[in-house]
């Protein structure tokens, strides 16, 4: 069965002519399943979309993970309809800064303050300019191939760049305990900042775990090399652990950046930080045309207390945990080496074998015709709107899928 | 084998007819195999002695299908020289041709991925771009049509493309499918819009999306400084 597309290709028509390559960047048709997934949705809720042609999609991407407790959610909407009301952005920041301030201060244990942008990029490049103003060292060291958005030094495409633009950044492997500490003795009292998502989750790959001591030994060599530590929460925080992912992974960070989970959709960043590095953060210049935008401050100090009042973490990992587990069986009845790697609230599909990626490309081509939304080259999403029934249909649908994977000589 | 930067280009330029007279001789048609030498001076020999360009002066035949060659050498292997020029001649017609037909694409194809393999083994930024990947097939296919190219690197060897797979006993990484002869032919002219052309499903990808990206990074960055004059 081929799901109905027409109203989707002609509004990419229209938008070929102008907006370059139609749609851009993780979005893009060509980073998915470019004729099985759609290309535009016209509305969600829960955990559900449909697409412009009328297609409903029981979804696991979650808007690439910015909805956390579902989409269209009422209260954070009605919360942010309130403020609407009154206006989104003034001259000034509205009184709702200080709340989400506070809130968040309270409930992140190291936080003892907190800024606001409106994506992660925003955030993870100024803290890194928060480490360089505090300790006046160049260097920035990130694992390989993690994702900390799209400015110059860390974008993972390729165009419009100058060598200058990665020549103070460092690399090393993740769980790599011995090379990031040959690096640190190659650059000895040179590093500012280490940069590191709570664990590694690249896309077109699998995700890895910390091993047991990593984070222990990130903490002691960071202490030992006066090297300060930031969290990239920005995809995992609120999904591991209410308290953010460190605490999920038993340690501490300087600072600590989220988005996608705070706002439910509502655009919004936030970088919480130590007291010691408070006034170093006040000499790195951040503004934003719209970052004082009380509605999404709004949303997301909604967002948080619902966080915090239904355990969302835990609901999504325990739901998770099922999702997981009974996919698994379904691979086991089909004889397929398959793994649902990284977290349950946030699983990455991954074949045992299938380097190249065209089997898990192919499953989830054969799921996307039952209106089920998996894609194949970025981790999953489970939000705490996956009730029990969402979650059998998709593991029915994954294990029927499978099975035609099979008959269809894919192994 | 080391080819300076300044002169990248204009091998890149020479390789390219290269490869479009290897097809050309591969499809049964009139011309010859047109093997290209670097010589000092800036001078590019094609086709053994006789046909003889300048680094300039390749880029500008490649870039609009004309260019005067050097006059001396010429002279002094009159026959080769003349059975050279007939070779491009006949390759400048067909690609003159406005019609989409096999012999063109392929021609133009393999001379297009030919020519991204050579910045892939030569040029810095490119070099750096693939470091990660060791053993890679990318099949590349044009629909309702017998092209089929594969542009391959094992190990520590050079990019490579054939025409037949090259180790059967390995899958391709990634294949790329062209719906049609036109639209294999679009790609290589600049301002292709090859994530349009994605998002349509006139060209279609599959297996390892990163390599093939930065593949398709390549090859526009070569159609930009090296336009074939189709």
């Amino acid at each position: 069965m081929s799901l109905k597309r027409e109203i989707s290709d002609q509004f990419f028509a229209r938008a070929s002519k102008v907006i370059p390559g139609g749609i851009y960047g993780h979005v893009a048709p060509a980073a998915g399943l470019p004729r099985f997934f759609p290309h535009y949705i016209k509305s969600a809720t829960g955990c559900m979309f449909e697409d412009v042609d009328g297609n409903e999609w029981l979804d696991f991407m979650c808007g690439f993970g910015a909805i956390l407790h579902g989409y269209s959610h009422p209260e954070i909407d009605a919360a942010a309809d309130e403020q609407k009301k009154l206006g989104s952005v003034f001259n000034q920041p509205s009184p709702v800064m200080v709340d989400l301030a506070e809130s968040l201060t309270s409930k992140i244990d190291f936080a003892d303050w907190a800024v606001f942008a409106k994506n992660g990029s925003d955030l993870t490049t100024w803290a890194t300019r928060v480490a360089r103003e505090h300790t006046g060292k160049p260097y920035v060291v990130k694992a390989k191939g993690a994702y900390h958005g799209v400015d110059a030094w860390c974008d993972p495409g390729m165009g419009g760049k100058i060598e200058e633009d990665n020549s103070k950044i460092l690399q090393f492997s993740w769980n790599d305990i011995d090379g990031l500490k040959s690096l640190i003795d190659s650059k000895k009292d040179q590093i500012a900042c280490l940069i590191l998502t709570p664990y590694h989750h690249a896309a077109f790959g699998p995700s890895v775990l910390p091993n047991e001591n990593f984070w222990a030994d990130v903490e002691y060599e960071c202490c030992r090399n006066n090297i300060i530590l930031i969290l990239d929460d920005v995809r995992a925080g609120g999904r591991l652990n209410v308290g953010g992912s460190h605490k999920y992974f038993g340690f501490t960070p300087d600072l600590s950046v989220y988005s996608k989970g705070l706002g439910n959709g509502y655009a919004i960043s936030a970088c919480v930080g130590k007291e010691y590095l408070k006034d170093s953060s006040t000499e790195v210049f951040l503004t934003g045309s719209c970052w004082n935008d009380a509605v999404a401050m709004a949303a997301s100090l909604k967002s948080l207390e619902i966080s915090h009042s239904q355990k969302v973490a835990n609901s999504v990992l325990s739901k998770g945990e099922y999702f997981t587990n009974s996919i698994s069986e379904k691979a086991k009845e089909n004889k397929l080496s398959f793994s649902l790697t990284g977290p349950p609230s946030m699983p990455y599909p991954w074949f045992e074998g299938d380097h190249n990626m065209f089997l898990i490309q192919k499953f989830c081509e054969i799921v996307s015709r039952k209106g089920v939304y998996f894609h194949p080259h970025h981790n999953w999403f489970i939000s705490n709107a996956h009730e029990r029934e969402d979650l059998d249909q998709a593991i029915d649908v994954a294990g029927e899928s499978m099975k035609e994977l099979v008959d269809l000589g894919f192994s | 084998m080391i080819v300076p930067p300044s002169r990248l280009l204009a091998y890149t330029a020479a390789i390219g007819i290269e490869a479009s007279s290897t097809e050309l001789v591969s499809r049964k048609l009139k011309g010859k195999h047109l093997e290209i030498k670097l010589s000092e001076n800036n001078l590019i020999s094609i086709g053994g002695n006789g046909l003889c360009y300048s680094d300039n002066n390749i880029i500008k035949a490649v870039k609009t299908g004309f260019a005067l060659p050097q006059f001396l050498p010429f002279l002094k292997n009159f026959k080769n020289g003349c059975e050279s020029v007939y070779t491009l001649l006949a390759i400048k017609k067909i690609f003159s041709g406005k019609k989409s037909t096999t012999e063109k694409v392929a021609i133009a194809l393999r001379a297009g991925i030919t020519s991204t393999a050579t910045f892939a083994n030569f040029d810095s930024q490119s070099i750096e771009l693939l470091s990660d990947y060791k053993n890679v097939i990318i099949k590349f296919i044009v629909k309702d049509s017998d092209i089929s190219f594969f542009l391959n690197k094992f190990e520590d060897k050079k990019w490579n493309v054939t025409s037949q797979c090259p180790n059967w006993n390995l899958d391709p990484s990634a294949v790329m499918v062209f719906s049609s002869l036109l639209i294999a032919e679009r790609t290589l002219v600049n301002g292709f819009d090859h994530l349009g052309e994605i998002g349509r499903g006139s060209v279609m990808v599959s297996g390892n999306l990163p390599v093939l990206d930065k593949i398709g990074y390549i090859s526009r960055k070569i159609t930009k400084k090296l336009p074939l004059f189709l």
